[in-house]
């Protein structure tokens, strides 16, 4: 099945939900200072869904590709499954913890290419 | 009077016969129903989360500054002068985050083309709309880093909004569409949840499909049910419950016939006759004859149901013939699996808006809180904090829970409903798999309620 805006909009809003549990999680393993981070990234994951519904209202990518599509999936389905282990403390932060927030912010920004 | 009698038997099993279309129908379209008015509920919550969190950034007026540290640079929100005026209409440059500023209403769009129409633009929307494009590429520049849009933006912002409440040409509303969700995702107050824009579509498709499914299955005054009514029918009564009626007035008539005809001889017994003779010899009997008869060959409302499924239409539901469509009910499972992802995004969204709502304003009141003088002030200011609890860890385990099984679970029961639905239609002979329908009517209700409490409770 293709990547669609659809698909990436849902991959976005998980991924929103995801980073916001980690910053309000207790006991959590990041710094206080990841945490914040956490927060802020959250709020760019719900941005990147609304800036891909404003791109699906124009009619979807003018400039980006099939390809954009699938690594921008890809990306933040591998982000998700990372943060979903730490939720579930099934494993501990599987890279350093500024390196798990930077890819995270990476895949994040990669919906907010498509345009 | 072999006619009768097989009229009589089966008028009497309609109910099991025939209705079990109606009866399915009409529980997927309760169930239908009661998703709709989810989805709205969790509209209704998104948006009341999107302002509490536009409020909160209007209070604390911030600007963003940036952070750097040996693995680079982090933007943050201070609070500060962020040149937002609350007169005139509201724009704030910032919503979820201090990363970036929201969509461009300029850069990478042909917004500018889109305004001049032909004509030069006016020298202070020209100065304006330069100022917007100048922060949009440069977003830490002086004045641009700000909350919300300062004086001299707002009169390119408020240009547009002109243009897009003043234009009235569809052709034009598709060019505008991108720009005009842009301008509602800047404004204070958010007038609709911007998830909401996207599944519109998809959402009122299905609502339509549900009202005319819901139309077909309750019964409407026709040569029939007007002659039902001579005879002791209810219009708004389905024909299985029409016709269990008359059954029973048909065999009260006969008995009273029969009775009629002991004490006079020179009247034949209605086991005795043809039926031709008899609807001759006796109108109103024979009329009841014929009602039932037409009742036992047709079933209207699973005729019209049948006819709505099979009809051909694009994607949106609209009745077109040609390349391109499918039968209305081919779409129907695809519409409830996009609904039930919007439904999903929009709690996703609604947790996370919430989250950022509360963070902030608890940031405000603790700004407060250390600038008080007065142990009065620090109370009040701890006292505000109890309407503005934090989002918990489990706040959104239980988001994630409605997420991930419940709205999967009733996405499922739908579709499933409505594939028997199609199913008894279109095979009719499957008897398995009415009575699998039937027993899952019950269990389609409970999801679909379950799910609408679960989104209600949360907000």
């Amino acid at each position: 099945m293709p990547t669609t805006i659809a698909i990436l909009r849902k991959d976005m809003a998980k991924l929103a939900a995801e980073l916001g549990q980690l910053a309000a999680e207790p006991l959590s393993p990041f710094s206080a200072t990841d945490q914040a981070r956490l927060a802020s990234l959250s709020g760019s994951a719900v941005q990147a869904t609304t800036h891909l519904a404003v791109v699906d209202a124009g009619g979807g990518p003018k400039t980006s590709t099939a390809k954009d599509m699938d690594k921008c999936d890809a990306d933040s389905a591998a982000i998700t499954g990372k943060l979903q282990k730490v939720i579930s403390q099934d494993a501990p932060i599987p890279d350093s913890a500024r390196t798990l927030l930077d890819e995270t912010s990476k895949a994040i920004n990669e919906a907010y290419a498509i345009v | 009077m072999k006619n009768f009698a097989w009229t009589l038997a089966c008028a009497g099993a309609l109910t099991g016969c025939s209705g079990p279309i109606v009866t399915q129908t009409t529980a997927f379209v309760n169930a239908g129903s009661t998703i709709t008015k989810t989805v709205e509920t969790a509209q209704q919550n998104n948006l009341s989360q999107e302002n509490a969190l536009r409020q909160a950034m209007l209070a604390a007026n911030y600007v963003v500054k940036e952070r750097r540290d040996k693995d680079g640079a982090i933007r943050y929100f201070d609070a500060g002068d962020g040149q937002c005026r609350i007169e005139g209409k509201i724009y704030l440059r910032y919503v979820y985050t201090s990363e970036r500023p929201a969509e461009t209403f300029i850069k990478g769009k042909d917004t500018l083309d889109l305004l001049k129409q032909g004509s030069a633009l006016q020298p202070d929307i020209a100065s304006g709309c330069a100022a917007l494009a100048h922060c949009e590429e440069h977003e830490m520049a002086e004045g641009c880093n700000t909350a919300c849009y300062g004086k001299q933006e707002r009169t390119c912002i408020d240009a547009i909004s002109s243009m897009v409440a003043r234009n009235k040409d569809p052709a034009r509303a598709a060019a505008l569409r991108p720009i005009a969700l842009t301008l509602s995702i800047h404004s204070y107050p958010l007038q609709m949840p911007i998830e909401s824009r996207a599944s519109l579509e998809v959402l009122a498709a299905f609502t339509n499909y549900l009202h005319i499914l819901q139309a077909a299955a309750t019964p409407e005054p026709s040569a029939l049910d007007r002659a039902l009514g001579k005879v002791g029918g209810d219009p708004a009564k389905s024909l299985a419950d029409n016709a269990s009626t008359l059954a029973k007035n048909v065999a009260a008539m006969r008995t009273k016939y029969n009775s009629a005809a002991s004490k006079a001889p020179f009247l034949p017994k209605i086991g005795g006759v043809s039926d031709t003779n008899l609807t001759k010899q006796l109108g109103a009997i024979g009329q009841l004859l014929s009602i039932l008869d037409e009742i036992s060959k047709t079933e209207t409302s699973a005729r019209k149901i049948e006819d709505i499924l099979a009809e051909n239409v694009d994607a949106k539901g609209n009745k077109v013939s040609g390349p391109g469509t499918q039968q209305r009910y081919l779409y129907i499972d695809q519409y409830i699996r996009e609904i039930g992802d919007a439904l999903a995004t929009q709690l996703d969204q609604t947790v996370v808006t919430q989250d950022l709502a509360m963070r902030s304003i608890r940031h405000i009141y603790g700004v407060r809180f250390e600038q008080a003088n007065s142990m009065v002030t620090r109370l009040e200011s701890i006292r505000a904090l109890d309407d503005y609890p934090v989002v918990t860890f489990q706040d959104y385990a239980a988001e994630q829970d409605n997420v991930r099984e419940q709205i999967p679970k009733t996405v499922k029961a739908l579709t499933d409903a409505h594939d028997r639905l199609a199913e008894m239609i279109f095979q009719p002979t499957a008897e398995d798999r009415k009575k699998a329908f039937l027993s899952g009517v019950e269990n389609l209700k409970d999801v679909v309620q379950g799910l609408a409490g679960a989104v209600s409770a949360f907000k």
